[in-house]
C-alpha cells in the first residue's frame, strides 16, 4: 500500500509540475484578463464589485500567478496521493484490465471535480457567488461525496453487468448513474449570478477549466503506470536484467 | 498486476495488516490538520494569493 501511494505522489508530483507550469502560463494570464474586462464593463452596472480588485490589492498579480502555479503543484500531489491509495484497495474492482489506472482517474475527476460542478460550476472571473462560503465548503464537499458513490455504482454496474450479458451492456448499465449525475446538473438552482464576461468567453474558459482538471488526472494515470511497471521489475537497472541494449 | 485475484475486502484487510493505527492516525491527523489550514486559510495574503488557482482547478471559493 505504501508503494503504492508514493508511486501515486510521485506521479502526482509530475503531473502537478505540468499542471502549475499551466496554470502560471495559462490559467493565470486568462483569470487576469477575464477580470479585467469584467471590472471595466462593470462601471454601467453596479459600481464595480470587489472581486478583481480585492485580489488586485491584497497582493500582487505576479505573486498571486507564482502562488497558484505552486498550489498547482501540491493540487497534482494530492491527487495523486489519493489515486493511489484508492488504486492499492479498489483495483481488484476495476474493470479495464490493462487501463485500470485511467478508469481510476475517470472515476476520481468524476468525483472531485465534475460532481461539485453540477451544482457549482466553476466560477468565470466577474461572476458573483449568491451564497456565502458557508453554505458552498460543506456543499463542495458533500458533493465530491455523490461524484464517489456515482463513480462506484458506474464501475459496479459495469462488472455487473458485463459479467452477466456482455460488454455493451455494461457499458449501458454503468452509463446510467452519470445521466443521473448530468439530471441533478439539470435540475440543481443556479449558484452564480451576473457575468460580465462575453458569453463564449465565460464557456471557453469553463472548458479551459474542465480540460485542464481532466488533463492533470491523465497524466496522473499516465505517470502511475509508469511508475508501476518500473517498479514490477526491480532488478531493471541492473545490467544482468537487460541484455545487452537493443533499445 | 498480472496475477490479482484478491478482492477490495482482501486489499482493505491487507492495508489493515501492514500500516499499524498509530501510524495511520498520525496521517489522517496530518491531512487533517493540512486540509483545515488550508479550508480557513482567510488570510488575505495567503487567501488571495491562490486565487487563480482556485478559478483554473474550478474550486469553489470566496
Amino acid at each position: 500500500m505504501i508503494d503504492r501511494i508514493r508511486r501515486g505522489i510521485a506521479a502526482g508530483a509530475v503531473a502537478g509540475a505540468a499542471y502549475g507550469l499551466f496554470t502560471w502560463l495559462v490559467l493565470s494570464p486568462a483569470v487576469g484578463y477575464l477580470e479585467h474586462a469584467a471590472s471595466h464593463e462593470a462601471g454601467h452596472g453596479h459600481g464595480g464589485h470587489g472581486h478583481a480588485q480585492e485580489a488586485a490589492h491584497a497582493v500582487s498579480e505576479a505573486t498571486t500567478a507564482l502562488v497558484s502555479a505552486g498550489g498547482g503543484v501540491l493540487w497534482g500531489v494530492l491527487l495523486g496521493a489519493a489515486f493511489g491509495a484508492a488504486y492499492y484497495l479498489f483495483e481488484p474492482a476495476l474493470p479495464g484490465g490493462e487501463a485500470k489506472a485511467y478508469v481510476l482517474a475517470g472515476a476520481g475527476f468524476l468525483a472531485v471535480s465534475v460532481a461539485p460542478w453540477t451544482v457549482l460550476p466553476p466560477v468565470v472571473p466577474g461572476m458573483e457567488q449568491l451564497y456565502g462560503p458557508g453554505v458552498r465548503v460543506p456543499l463542495y464537499l458533500g458533493l465530491i461525496g455523490v461524484g464517489a458513490l456515482v463513480a462506484a455504482t458506474s464501475v459496479l454496474a459495469y462488472d455487473r453487468a458485463s459479467a452477466a450479458r456482455g460488454r455493451r451492456a455494461g457499458a449501458v448499465a454503468a452509463a446510467l448513474p452519470l445521466v443521473a449525475l448530468a439530471l441533478l446538473s439539470a435540475l440543481a438552482p443556479p449558484t452564480l449570478a451576473g457575468g460580465e464576461a462575453p458569453a463564449e468567453l465565460a464557456v471557453a474558459f469553463r472548458w479551459l477549466v474542465a480540460l485542464s482538471q481532466a488533463g492533470l488526472w491523465a497524466l496522473i494515470a499516465v505517470g502511475f503506470r509508469r511508475f508501476e511497471r518500473d517498479g514490477d521489475r526491480p532488478a531493471a537497472d541492473s545490467p544482468a536484467a537487460t541484455p545487452t541494449g537493443t533499445d | 498486476m498480472s496475477t490479482h485475484t484478491d478482492t477490495v475486502a482482501d486489499r482493505f484487510a491487507a492495508a489493515g495488516a501492514q500500516i499499524d493505527p498509530l501510524t495511520a492516525l498520525t496521517a489522517a491527523a496530518l491531512v487533517a490538520a493540512l486540509g483545515f489550514a488550508l479550508l480557513f486559510m482567510q488570510e488575505p495574503m495567503a487567501h488571495e494569493a491562490l486565487h487563480d488557482f482556485r478559478h483554473g482547478a474550478g474550486i469553489t471559493c470566496h
